[in-house]
């Protein structure tokens, strides 16, 4: 049979967000314990985050943007009212999730062994759309 | 033997498609499992293929 899913990508694995924040051209802090944010007057805020993207790759007022684990193991971005306004907000979250699900899916399905047949990004109105396809064995 | 392809497109929204086509035995189940990694689903349906295969008359065998 043949099936169609639609789904929302669910932030899991700290190293494919690690890697999904570099590909869109961050250099993303990673803190085991949490680490407090820093806001944009150079002072700690009361949020801490397991994986942060600091202030001075944002923008020159902004805040720290930060990936906290919750407790059932799912990341949830920490982002300040300000940055919200200038951009960095769900839209950029959802950004972040496309780039994170394409590296899950490359390393899922190779080491599933599926094999892959081709990447394709074609521009949107809403921004690229990624399709890759594979084909089982 | 008909070709087995999964087509993911990601959408810069942060949702997902994951298309499955050929696929005319029980592995569909689990190769969408394998692609939706957990993910929460949206939507779901099955395709054209599925009812060619015998399913839409095992159905209405079900209810006679």
């Amino acid at each position: 049979m043949s099936k169609f899913l639609e789904t929302v990508t669910t932030i899991r694995n700290q190293a494919h967000l690690v890697a999904a924040l570099t590909d869109l051209g961050y250099k993303p802090e990673i803190h085991a314990d949490g680490a407090a944010l820093v806001g944009y007057e150079g002072r700690e805020r009361p949020e801490r985050a397991h994986v942060i993207v600091r202030r001075v790759q944002i923008g020159p007022a902004s805040n720290d943007i930060g990936f906290v684990r919750k407790p059932d193991g799912t990341f949830g971005a920490v982002l300040s009212e300000y940055d919200r306004a200038i951009g960095f907000d769900e839209k950029w979250v959802g950004r972040v999730q496309q780039s994170y699900k394409e590296r899950q899916t490359l390393a899922d399905a190779k080491a599933k062994g599926y094999v892959f047949r081709g990447r394709e990004v074609v521009q949107t109105p809403e921004g690229p759309q990624i399709r890759l396809q594979f084909a089982a064995r | 033997m008909q070709r087995k392809v999964i087509t993911v497109t990601l959408e810069p929204d942060g949702t997902s498609k994951i298309d499955l086509e050929g696929f005319t035995d029980n592995t569909c189940g689990k190769v969408m499992d394998d692609f939706r990694a957990g993910d929460r689903v949206l939507s779901e349906r099955r395709k054209p293929e599925y009812y060619n295969h015998g399913h839409s008359r095992q159905f209405q065998q079900g209810n006679q």
